[in-house]
Parts: C-alpha cells; sequence; structure tokens
C-alpha cells in the first residue's frame, strides 16, 4: 500500500444479498407482481415482471397446471415442480445472483411458502414483443437472390444463420456485454476453416470490452477495431444472411448482438466493401463488370472534385483549346474560386443527403427532388457555380452511393473533403500527396491483426481471383489464403472444373 | 527482441524486387540523358547495360558478403565483426550519413523540379515539410509500411507515368542509334560511370537485409529488379534517342519530362503535370527508406530508439533542405551525394567481399592447420 493509498476508493465488497431482500428490492416498480397461491394445502410465491412476461403462457402453463396437478403431491417440494409444469426450462436454484438475472430476462419465480431458500425460475419470456418479425433488407438491396434480413432478435437471427449452414462445425459462443444492458453477444464460427489465432484475438477483444449499454453492434465495432481514429471502417457491418454466411464459409468470424439487426463480419478487407452479394448471383462476367464499375465509381467520387480544383486553379494549361471554350463560358460569371465553388456545391449535396436521411422516407423524395433539380439549376443560373462542377458534383455523388456497404460510402464521402483542401492548396501535386497518404494509411490499418489492403499488400497474387473481378465459380474454389484458413478448398474443384472436349 | 517475436516485422523475398527497384528508379531518371549524351552521345545505351551488368555483380556481392559473415544481420554488424570496433564504427558513421545526404538530395531535387515546372513562387519549406510529415507517418509504422509504400511506387508509376513515355515514338527518327560504336570503349564506361549512380539504391539492402525472411533466397528477386530498372532505362534512353538529336538534348535539362509533354488526347494536354505530381509515388519511397536506413543505423551503432531519433532525423532534413537554394547549390550537393554514393558501391563493397572472402579462407587453412 503506498501512501496515496486513499486516493484509491475502497471497493465495498457486496453483502450477499437474501431473495427476500431481492423481492423486496423488485417491489420499487410497479410491474414487478408477487402472487400468492393456495392449491390443495400448499403455498405458493409465484414474482415476474408484468413487462417481461407473456401473459398467456404464464395462465396455460403455469397457473393451470398449478392449480390442477398439486393436489397429486402431497409433500411438495421444489423439484416436483419440474414434473408439474410443462416448460421447456426450468431451472431449480438458490443463488441470489442468478434469480435476479433471471427475473429481469423474463423469468417468473416460484417459491414454496414453506421452504423459500430454494426456488424454481420458469421462462415465460415474450421474445417476439414489440420486435419486428422481418427484414427485406432494404439498407442493402439486391434485384436478384434472397431478401431475407436479420432482425433485432438474436434467436431469429441465430436460426437464420443455422438454417444455411447445416454443419455441425457452425459453433455459436454466447458471451454478455455491457454492465447494465447485460446484452447477450454471439460469436459465430465455422470450426475447422476459421484459424485459431483469428479466433483467439476475437474472443479476446470481445471479452475486453467494457461498457454499460450495447445499443447496436456498431458500438461493438467501434469499440474493436484496431485502430478507432481511422475514418475507414474495419469491419463490415450487414443486415444480408448471404454476406454474413459467406464471410463464415470464407474463414470470416461473425459477431451478433442482441437487439441490432447487424452482424459484424471480420478481420475484413478494403475489397469486401465494395463487392456485393449480387456479383455472386449474376455470371461472373457481368458481375466482375459491375464491381469493376463499382470500383471505377469510387475513384471517380474521391478525385473528381479535387481534379477539377487542381487543374482550374493552378494547371489550366492542361485543358485543350476545345474544351477551354465551354469551360470559360460556364465559369465567367463565377465570381468564386474552384475551391469555393466546390465546396459550396458538396456541402449543398451532403445536406441534402443528411436531410434525406433524417426525413420520412415520402418528405425526403420530394426532398431530393426539389434540391437536386431546382437548387441545382437555380444555383448555376445565380452564377454560384459552373455548369460543368454541377455536373462533376452530382456524377461523383452518385458514383459514391455505388459502394454496398453503408459505412464505407461514408468514408468516400468524407475523406473527398481533405483531398479538395490537398488540392487547393498545391495543386495536382497535393493529390497526390493526399493520395500517398491514403495508401500509407491504408497499409498501416489491420482488421483483428489482419492486413487490411490483403491482398494488394501483402500481395498475393492467387487471392486476386475474388477482388477486383469476380472470376468464375471454377476458380474460386479456393478460400482467400489471407484469412488463413486450415482448410483451402470449398469445393472440389476438380469436379468443376472438368472440361469436355469439343462434341462430347 | 527474440527470433520469433521480430518474425511479425518481415517481410517475404519477393518485395526486395520493390525495396530496389523503387530506391534505385528516383528522380535522375528525369535527366540522365544530357550527362550520358555529354560522354557517349547516341551509343548511351551501351552504356547502361554495362552499368547494369556492374549492379548485377555488386548484389551479388552484398549477398555473398552476408553469406560469407555468417549469422550478421546488418552491415552495422558486418563492419564491426571485420573491422573491430572502432574502424568498424567510422565506417557505420559514415554509411549513416551518406543515407541521410541521400534522403536530403532527393528530396531537395523533386522540389527543385516542382518549382521550376509547376509552382515557381512556392517556398521550398511547404513541401519539404509535407513530404517530410508524411514520411514521419510511414516510418513511425515501421519497415512494413515503408516497404507497402514501395509497391505502391511502382505499381501506379509503372501503370500510368511509363505508358506516357511511348507517346513521343510518333516523331522517332530511328536512324539517331547509327553509326552504332560511334564512341571507343572508354567513353563507354565514362559514360557508364555517369550512369552507375542512376543504379544506386540496393545498397541501402545492407541495412534491411535482417528484416527480409530467408534472406539469401532474396537475391533472386534483387537481380530482377536490378534488371527491371535496366530495362526502363533502356527504354528511356532509346526513345530519347530516337526522339532528340544529340545537339537538342544538351540544352535539356530534365528530356524525360519534356517527353511527358508529347501525348495528348482529347480532354488533357501538358501530360508532365500529371507525370510530376504522380513522382511523388516514386520519389518518397526512397526518402522514407533512406530515412528508416539512417534511423535504423543510429539504433544499432549508438542503440538511439527509433521513436526518438526519427524528429530529430527529420527536423534536420528539414533545415538542410531550406539551406540550398540555387541551381548550382543543389547541383554541387547532388555531385558530392553521387560521388559517395559511386565510391561506396564501385570500392566498398568489392573491397569488402575481396576482404570477407580473403578472411574466410585465412580462417579455413587456419582452422586446417
Amino acid at each position: 500500500m503506498s501512501i496515496f493509498s486513499f486516493f484509491l476508493k475502497r471497493r465495498k465488497p457486496n453483502k450477499p444479498k437474501t431473495i427476500a431482500q431481492l423481492l423486496q428490492e423488485l417491489k420499487r416498480s410497479s410491474d414487478f407482481v408477487t402472487l400468492e397461491l393456495q392449491g390443495s394445502g400448499h403455498r405458493f410465491l409465484l414474482s415476474y415482471f408484468d413487462s417481461l412476461i407473456d401473459p398467456k403462457l404464464l395462465q396455460q402453463q403455469v397457473l393451470c397446471h398449478l392449480q390442477r396437478d398439486v393436489s397429486n403431491y402431497p409433500s411438495l417440494s421444489v423439484r416436483d415442480l419440474q414434473r408439474i409444469i410443462p416448460v421447456q426450462r426450468i431451472e431449480i436454484t438458490s443463488d441470489v445472483q442468478t434469480v435476479e438475472m433471471k427475473l429481469l430476462r423474463g423469468f417468473a419465480l416460484i417459491q414454496l411458502k414453506h421452504d423459500d431458500s430454494c426456488c424454481a425460475l420458469i421462462n415465460l419470456a415474450s421474445d417476439h414483443l414489440g420486435l419486428r418479425q422481418n427484414n427485406d433488407s432494404e439498407n442493402e438491396f439486391s434485384v436478384v437472390g434472397p431478401k431475407v434480413g436479420f432482425v433485432e432478435n438474436i434467436g431469429t437471427n441465430l436460426h437464420l444463420l443455422r438454417r444455411q449452414v447445416a454443419t455441425p462445425n457452425l459453433v455459436f459462443r454466447e458471451l454478455t456485454i455491457g454492465t447494465m444492458s447485460k446484452t447477450k453477444v454471439v460469436i459465430a464460427y465455422i470450426d475447422g476453416i476459421v484459424h485459431e489465432q483469428t479466433l483467439e484475438t476475437v474472443m479476446q477483444r470481445v471479452n475486453d470490452i467494457e461498457f454499460d449499454i450495447v445499443f447496436d453492434t456498431s458500438l461493438l465495432d467501434q469499440l474493436l477495431s484496431d485502430n478507432s481514429s481511422s475514418p475507414f471502417p474495419s469491419f463490415v457491418s450487414t443486415e444480408r444472411v448471404d454476406r454474413v454466411v459467406y464471410a463464415l464459409v470464407g474463414g470470416q468470424v461473425a459477431i451478433l448482438a442482441d437487439g441490432s439487426p447487424y452482424v459484424i463480419t471480420g478481420p475484413s478487407t478494403l475489397f469486401d466493401f465494395f463487392t456485393s452479394p449480387e456479383d455472386y448471383y449474376l455470371p461472373w462476367v457481368l458481375g466482375s463488370f459491375f464491381r469493376l464499375i463499382r470500383m471505377f465509381g469510387v475513384m471517380f467520387s474521391i478525385l473528381a472534385s479535387p481534379i477539377y480544383v487542381a487543374v482550374l486553379t493552378y494547371h489550366y494549361e492542361m485543358i485543350p483549346k476545345d474544351l477551354l471554350g465551354p469551360i470559360i463560358f460556364s465559369r465567367s460569371n463565377v465570381p468564386f474560386s474552384p475551391t469555393l465553388e466546390v465546396l459550396f456545391l458538396e456541402i449543398t449535396i451532403e445536406l441534402l443527403r443528411e436531410a434525406g436521411a433524417r426525413l420520412p422516407t415520402k418528405v425526403a423524395q420530394t426532398l431530393g427532388i426539389v434540391g437536386g433539380i431546382v437548387i441545382g439549376q437555380a444555383s448555376v443560373e445565380a452564377a454560384l457555380t459552373s455548369n460543368i462542377l454541377l455536373i462533376i458534383v452530382s456524377l461523383a455523388a452518385l458514383a459514391s452511393f455505388t459502394t454496398p456497404i453503408f459505412k464505407m460510402s461514408n468514408t468516400i464521402r468524407f475523406i473527398r473533403f481533405p483531398i479538395i483542401f490537398f488540392a487547393s492548396f498545391w495543386g495536382g501535386v497535393g493529390i497526390a500527396f493526399a493520395i500517398c497518404l491514403l495508401l500509407i494509411h491504408l497499409g498501416r490499418l489491420q482488421s483483428f491483426g489482419n492486413p487490411y489492403l490483403v491482398p494488394l499488400y501483402p500481395l498475393r497474387i492467387k487471392d486476386f481471383a475474388d477482388s477486383f473481378i469476380r472470376s468464375s465459380y471454377r476458380l474460386t474454389a479456393k478460400r482467400p489464403s489471407y484469412l488463413r484458413p486450415r482448410t483451402f478448398w470449398r469445393y472440389d474443384p476438380n469436379k468443376a472444373k472438368q472440361k469436355k472436349d469439343i462434341d462430347e | 527482441m527474440n527470433q520469433p517475436e521480430r518474425e511479425r516485422f518481415f517481410v517475404s523475398p519477393f518485395f526486395v524486387f520493390f525495396t530496389i527497384h523503387c530506391a534505385q528508379v528516383g528522380i535522375g531518371v528525369l535527366s540522365f540523358q544530357r550527362q550520358l549524351n555529354e560522354k557517349v552521345g547516341h551509343d548511351g545505351w551501351m552504356s547502361v547495360i554495362v552499368a547494369g551488368v556492374a549492379s548485377h555483380l555488386l548484389i551479388w556481392m552484398i549477398y555473398k558478403i552476408f553469406h560469407l559473415s555468417g549469422n550478421s544481420e546488418d552491415v552495422i554488424q558486418l563492419n564491426v565483426q571485420y573491422f573491430g570496433k572502432w574502424i568498424g564504427n567510422v565506417f557505420n558513421i559514415g554509411l549513416v550519413i551518406y543515407f541521410f545526404l541521400l534522403a536530403l538530395i532527393v528530396l531537395r531535387l523533386y522540389i527543385e523540379v516542382i518549382q521550376v515546372w509547376m509552382f515557381p513562387l512556392m517556398g521550398t519549406w511547404q513541401f519539404s515539410l509535407i513530404l517530410l510529415l508524411l514520411t514521419y507517418y510511414t516510418v513511425s509504422g515501421g519497415f512494413r509500411t515503408v516497404v507497402g509504400l514501395c509497391l505502391w511506387g511502382v505499381v501506379i508509376p509503372l501503370l500510368t507515368i511509363f505508358p506516357m513515355l511511348f507517346f513521343p515514338l510518333e516523331y522517332a527518327h530511328y536512324r539517331n542509334f547509327l553509326p552504332i560504336f560511334d564512341h571507343s570503349a572508354i567513353d563507354i564506361l565514362k559514360g557508364a560511370k555517369e550512369i552507375t549512380v542512376e543504379y544506386l539504391g540496393f545498397e541501402m539492402l545492407f541495412m534491411y537485409y535482417s528484416f527480409i525472411k530467408n534472406g539469401q533466397q532474396s537475391q533472386k528477386w534483387a537481380q530482377w529488379a536490378n534488371g527491371f530498372t535496366m530495362f526502363i532505362y533502356l527504354v528511356v534512353i532509346f526513345i530519347s534517342t530516337v526522339f532528340y538529336n544529340e545537339e537538342q538534348v544538351k540544352h535539356i535539362i530534365w528530356p524525360t519530362l519534356t517527353l511527358g509533354k508529347i501525348p495528348e488526347i482529347p480532354f488533357i494536354e501538358r501530360m508532365e503535370y500529371i507525370i510530376i505530381s504522380i513522382y511523388v509515388l516514386v520519389v518518397f519511397p526512397i526518402i522514407c527508406l533512406a530515412v528508416w536506413s539512417v534511423t535504423r543505423g543510429l539504433k544499432r551503432i549508438i542503440s538511439l530508439q527509433q521513436r526518438l531519433s526519427l524528429p530529430f532525423v527529420l527536423i534536420t532534413i528539414f533545415v538542410a533542405s531550406l539551406l540550398f537554394n540555387t541551381r548550382e547549390e543543389i547541383d554541387k550537393l547532388g555531385k558530392i551525394v553521387s560521388m559517395i554514393g559511386f565510391y561506396l558501391v564501385v570500392g566498398y563493397i568489392p573491397a569488402f567481399y575481396v576482404y570477407a572472402s580473403f578472411m574466410k579462407r585465412f580462417k579455413w587453412k587456419a582452422s586446417m592447420k
């Protein structure tokens, strides 16, 4: 003990409560109910949270049987209740901690009046009350393919996963996180595929989380990430079942939390954020084409307005004579520098997006039309911006929304602004500086200790089969090696590869 | 740190290709035609080949030195092992100073290009500051981050700048090559001496050798890298020989950049602006590698933590870069650094190799007796 020990608050050891004290404490809340029942000489105490249990279950499974069948047991003990009440999970315990925990989870407590040291806990929780039953995955929509999405109920989510992956190797590991919310968090992986070290890292990181209430997996995402000050998301979070299953089969780990329709999968790489499940449902040529379009869109979205700023501020010599005419014509009345002009339009688009996201859907549609067309047209006519810039900025905005993962599309919208400033300070060299910075940053990033830029750096030539392009299924029989899966083959490649000769 | 723990920081042998190629192709490729032209005229390509083959040999020697020494980690340990603590450390300090000057001259030359071509009025300090801040971010990420940058420094310029060089072939005069062997062998060797400087960069292998998994196996990639550098220089010298005539090159400081003016596509002209911008990615990895080598060297010699020495090294480079303002001063510094580099690779490495193999044989004989 040092002399400063008085600074350290002594933790009071929790006095062990008795069940009676606990019940007394819980009674402060008006939705906590304690019933006294009598049946054939026995007296029961039934306690539960009215707001958590299903009243139908209580009547049909508990009250009914207690009143009818108890007479068959002249000397009733708590253990006999397991035989009387036809409910799947009845626990007999005398541990106060467990009792408190279970009562708060929608269990009912039955005590015998003559023997109140031991008690039975009956699961009467109404799991689905107040939660939606299905999710059409509207935020990550795809035209082809299943539209089942995860919902807020973790039981349903686990069911969805288990139904598609019918193997005993699919393992769910349950943890409880949050000092107040006591949220059920499940780590899912396929044993025999996932690399042990990855799994160990995930388990350890999840176990180390200290937080009060877990509202959503996106909170976990931030708490788990390797570099929390990076604008790039460390893990994919998705509401699509097929996406999670695909990640699991590839050797990744999924993290689900009760109350959240989004599932985190990791370790992720940069490419994971630009692949859409639809790429796999379309023929590989089309899938690859759309993926390339998407990547081009990202590049365009990041670089278009900075290049406009750089060229028009510093390097106007680069514009050919034929193009110079229209640009001069459209910019001749604009009183601002290109930087201000771009910032004005970019921020307008950001405002439209943000307002559209906060308003009810029907209003947002109107707003989009009013904002997009009227403001755009008016600002050109009022000579606040040039026509050409309006085209560039709206194309860039459009391109940024092609990213399938919402978090990544936000990142792309964000990183454009620093690059605009770099371009307005140092022109083309500034853009190159910014790209350098971006590449170094991405090179340093990790996701669960896995490099983020793989397969680009560290270079894995073989893993390029499913990166820029989505190769034919004949070539993607092997799992990507950067996840270091324990078994490499997804399916028998020889059968898939079999090629027949002409006319055979 | 023990070996298995350090393995996390290693790179696979394959990446030596990028570190060596990236360090070799630097700011010099923009301007080497002029010096070459002075010595050998249109026969420059032979000098390029001679110097390239020589550097193949020198790379082989570096690997051989490491092989002969047994399990030495880097040149710092090698020098102490062969020359004793005092003389060895004098060499070591000399090497660290050389790497420092290398970073400085590359930085200053690139800023000069920017100032001449794009921003004549912008101060040196702005670019110096931003590049060195980026260097801090990279080097503090460790050797792996630096190597990652080297990868980009090879791939992106190769995909963007390199194809642009072929546009001037439209105006090529292939007869510029004739007559072949117009110059004496001495002239060609003199030209080779000029161009050897452009192959410099592989000597940093001395510093990061211990960061390569299975060091000896990486020789294949190191040789490929050097071969690829030679290929690029040959392409550049070929195109400039057929595009310019001999008199013209004498009056152009950066002939390669002037080649970049030629390509035209409907919506962009003056491609050299793009080349200079993307050239950040060519120059920047060299600075990072050199600064990393300096801090690593300081760590190995006086066991100064890299995290502490890095800011000091960068601040010193920043201040030093402000001291060279005129073309003459920069040129002089460049001449000094390339002279040191030339004698380092042509004098020090072969001498070291001979000495090391002699010692090996001597010890072998001693053990036989």
